[in-house]
């Protein structure tokens, strides 16, 4: 007995490191092969993105994602003056989705068509105000905005700068304007180009390495397959992470999030830029306190949502912009239920995404205030 | 090249082979070779700078060797320091030095604008100029012989594993190592390989996805943060900081053990530390040894008799001559600011050690009389000193002073206990990532050892962990960001 183990005591160490490369390249190939699709992952079981199609042709994206395709149809309608839809997720999901339903954006594009009028939506999960200020800059280099419409969340104020998940449309678009919150995302986005780990090989950015390190980037995507399944393993281990950390500390959809006194205000700063921006162009502007279920106790501090909602109609008031409060207008049975996202239980409360009848009200509901304001 | 990618290890493994397969001569020439090609992989246009070092002090050594006359010996010192210094002056320093002339000249109500100078700083300047002058100062000082063979001396200064970001390495370490060649052991693969990937796991899964939240508590406006904000933020940028460049010291030790070439220790939990002096025997130790041995020392007319790298703390007790002690300690921190960087926050950063370590001094006089060791008073002054070394760290990666007085400010004001102003995650991740370095400080001090003795316990915990740490990496692995002391 003593004689066999001497010699593998002596060889411990390389054979500790040889099965742990086993068992960790054993588990890498068992498990990284397939792509999650984080945006339903992120509205969770039961809702569904969903963005809208005027004959075929798309009017709605995911922030600037399908903007050539968006402009080619404005194009063929005759390039109609266009009312703006800025948004967050509530702009693009539809809770409990069923086959053939649709979200108000398009609603609102049918109706309206026939007042020559073109519907274009844009909208980024959890988008910021600078979100909205450059989704705004984007569209008005290209088509001819009559009239913005967009939500301000009291949720969204807690974010910051520019999505991640919006760069990769926006990294090369910079604003060509001088004015202070255009040079603040210009270098957000140089920054983000630059140094972020939105660029997996950013920091070689302009040395040789660059060059061996990309090929060799290219070659493992091509020909070995966990590779390639890496960027969508990470989402997974934060998604777990994340939800870890809720499930830990009984974090859920009704826990309260209060304001971040400086993001807030950044975010407002870059809301009164686009207000400002919008009145300088002549552009009409509606905002809107969007739609909130009030069947649960809402996840925000009361008094900080009832100041937020007061502050909102007086800076709209200051920039001559439309404003409506139209929380309540989505009644609560046109509500639902999300996945959770923790390890504990299956559905949670979804305070962001109503059903499909709720999409058929905020259209009615927003057509007779975009009416009102270009008639 | 950067250690955090593929080309890296590509890289390394290429090396170690050829290391290991060619003669001793023919291994070092291809060491010189493959060092300078790794330089050359962030820019080729200064590889000259780091010959014009390695041979101005490969030259000025051996004459400082065939010299007996004190002035001559000195003469050629002198010249090694005038080039290596105004080298460093000029890339790091000129910018900063200009501005400060030109804003005081302008206080005296001349009206100067301030010159823009293009300078890009060479990669591991400061690192390899420490180096090169250490060697000629052992040589004047007669701890060392200068070493005859060019290419030798030119592969201690260009080795890559040191190359750009330490450890600190003196002549007499690795000299002799470069200069035979140890039989190869399975064993040196074995623990460089682990080395590796516990730095790897450590810049790429850890300090790199802690950055983003740094840098986001960092672009607040620190007039809206409140006390606790500062302290996490202090937290996070101390642990991002150790992980990010305990990383590199790792890794450059791991791949230098893969060749049978030992570095010394570069950290040991410095978090772990009850005093100022604990903490810098166990952070950048290679540095501060260099900053005593170089610097301080001389600096208190003090003969220097070793070249032992334990770290800045060994000489800061009462043994030592009294002579410009104080003088001493804080002209030394102010230099070691400056070297970290050309910014008077650097020089704050310095200037606040130098103030504890001087106040422990004090403390000291009175705790020798009456200190009997116990776990409870080790406990409170680690909890006394870990927050204030974290909070060392503000200046260090705050953009200028005005901020470090706004943050610092914040710590004074009752009102700033009661609120939070940044999201709750850092929060989370701030005491998730303390308490897993202070319990891995417990596992290593306290259990690790009783569980190697353990055979089969010991191997099933050793897979597991490197089972988890390959997986990571290898999800983690992209060369996203530089090492924070690359920039130094």
């Amino acid at each position: 007995m003593r004689s066999t183990v001497k010699p593998l005591l002596k060889y411990k160490g390389i054979i500790e490191l040889v099965i742990s490369f086993i068992l960790a390249f054993s588990i890498i190939v068992a498990y990284f092969h397939e792509t999650t699709n984080f945006e339903n992952l992120a509205l969770g079981v039961y809702t569904r993105a969903y963005y809208g199609k005027i004959n075929n042709v798309p009017m709605h994206s995911m922030g600037l994602r399908k903007k050539e395709e968006i402009l080619k149809g404005n194009k063929e309608r005759g390039a109609k003056d266009v009312v703006l839809l800025i948004g967050n997720s509530q702009t693009h999901s539809i809770n409990q989705y069923k086959e053939g339903d649709v979200t108000f954006p398009e609603l609102l594009a049918d109706s309206l068509d026939k007042k020559s009028i073109d519907i274009i939506a844009s909208s980024v999960p959890n988008a910021t105000m600078e979100d909205f200020y450059l989704l705004y800059q984007s569209w008005k280099k290209d088509v001819n905005i009559k009239m913005v419409v967009f939500p301000i969340f009291l949720d969204d104020t807690r974010e910051e700068g520019i999505q991640q998940g919006f760069y990769n449309d926006i990294k090369s678009f910079r604003i060509a304007d001088s004015n202070a919150i255009a040079k603040k995302i210009n270098g957000e986005l140089e920054k983000m180009e630059k140094v972020t780990g939105t660029n997996d090989l950013a920091a070689l950015n302009q040395t040789f390495q660059e060059i061996t390190e990309s090929k060799l980037d290219n070659y493992l995507n091509t020909h070995f397959n966990p590779w390639f399944y890496r960027p969508n393993i990470r989402g997974e281990f934060f998604s777990n992470l994340y939800k870890l950390r809720n499930t830990v500390l009984g974090i859920d959809a009704k826990t309260k999030r209060g304001i971040i006194k400086d993001i807030y205000e950044e975010n407002i700063k870059a809301l009164k830029m686009l207000l400002d921006d919008c009145r300088k162009s002549n552009i009409k502007v509606l905002v809107y306190i969007p739609p909130l279920r009030n069947d649960y106790e809402i996840p925000y501090y009361r008094n900080e949502y009832i100041t937020f909602k007061k502050q909102m109609g007086e800076i709209t008031k200051e920039y001559n912009a439309g404003f409506i409060n139209i929380e309540n207008c989505v009644p609560n049975k046109y509500w639902g239920f999300k996945g959770t996202r923790t390890f504990k239980g299956l559905l949670d409360i979804d305070f962001m995404h109503f059903q499909y009848p709720g999409h058929i009200i905020m259209a009615d509901t927003l057509q007779t205030e975009i009416e009102k304001m270009i008639k | 090249m950067i250690f955090n990618s593929v080309t890296y290890l590509i890289f390394l493994t290429l090396a170690v082979i050829l290391y290991w397969l060619l003669p001793l001569r023919a291994g070092r020439a291809m060491l010189f070779g493959g060092s300078l090609l790794f330089y050359g992989f962030w820019r080729f246009e200064f590889l000259p700078l780091l010959l014009i070092a390695a041979i101005v002090d490969y030259w000025c050594s051996i004459e400082i060797e065939k010299r007996e006359e004190p002035k001559s010996r000195l003469r050629f010192l002198i010249f090694s320091l005038t080039i290596n210094l105004g080298i460093l002056f000029y890339f790091k320093y000129l910018i900063f030095f200009t501005d400060n002339v030109v804003w005081a000249l302008n206080v005296f109500g001349c009206n100067i604008a301030i010159p823009h100078l293009d300078i890009l700083l060479p990669l591991g300047i400061s690192f390899y100029t420490f180096e090169t002058i250490s060697y000629t100062v052992d040589v004047y000082r007669k701890h060392i012989k200068a070493e005859r063979n060019f290419l030798t001396y030119a592969t201690f200064l260009v080795y890559f594993p040191h190359l750009i970001a330490g450890p600190v390495l003196r002549a007499s370490e690795i000299l002799p190592q470069l200069k035979t060649k140890k039989p190869f052991e399975n064993e040196f693969i074995i623990t460089g390989m682990k080395r590796l990937l516990q730095g790897l796991f450590l810049k790429v899964v850890l300090a790199d996805n802690i950055a983003p939240l740094v840098n986001e508590g960092f672009a607040l406006n620190a007039g809206s943060l409140s006390a606790i904000d500062v302290l996490t933020l202090a937290f996070m940028f101390g642990m991002q900081i150790y992980f990010d460049f305990s990383a590199y010291s790792h890794i450059a030790i791991g791949s230098a053990k893969m060749m049978g070439i030992n570095f010394p220790e570069n950290f040991n939990f410095p978090y772990a530390a009850a005093s100022f002096r604990e903490f810098w025997k166990r952070w950048h130790i290679s540095l501060s040894s260099w900053i005593r041995d170089y610097l301080y020392l001389p600096i208190m007319k003090t003969k220097v008799v070793s070249d032992g790298s334990t770290g800045i703390g060994n000489v800061l007790n009462d043994s030592q001559p009294k002579r410009n002690r104080n003088v001493a300690l804080f002209l030394t921190w102010s230099i070691m600011g400056l070297w970290h960087g050309a910014n008077w926050t650097f020089i704050f950063w310095g200037v606040y050690h130098a103030s504890f370590v001087f106040i422990e001094r004090m403390i000291n006089k009175f705790r020798k009389k009456t200190a009997t060791k116990n776990w409870f008073k080790l406990f409170m002054s680690w909890s006394i000193v870990v927050p204030i070394a974290m909070l060392s760290w503000i200046p260090f990666r705050a953009t200028n002073m005005t901020i470090v007085w706004e943050m610092y400010s914040k710590l004074f004001s009752m009102k700033g206990y009661t609120f939070l102003g940044m999201k709750e995650n850092i929060y989370i991740v701030c005491a998730l990532l303390f308490g897993l370095t202070t319990l891995m400080y417990v596992y290593k001090t306290f259990i690790s050892q009783k569980v190697q003795k353990s055979g089969i316990l010991s191997s099933i915990i050793n897979i597991s962990a490197y089972t988890v740490m390959i997986i990571l990496v290898f999800c983690f692995l992209r060369p996203i960001s530089q090492f924070i002391y690359f920039q130094f």
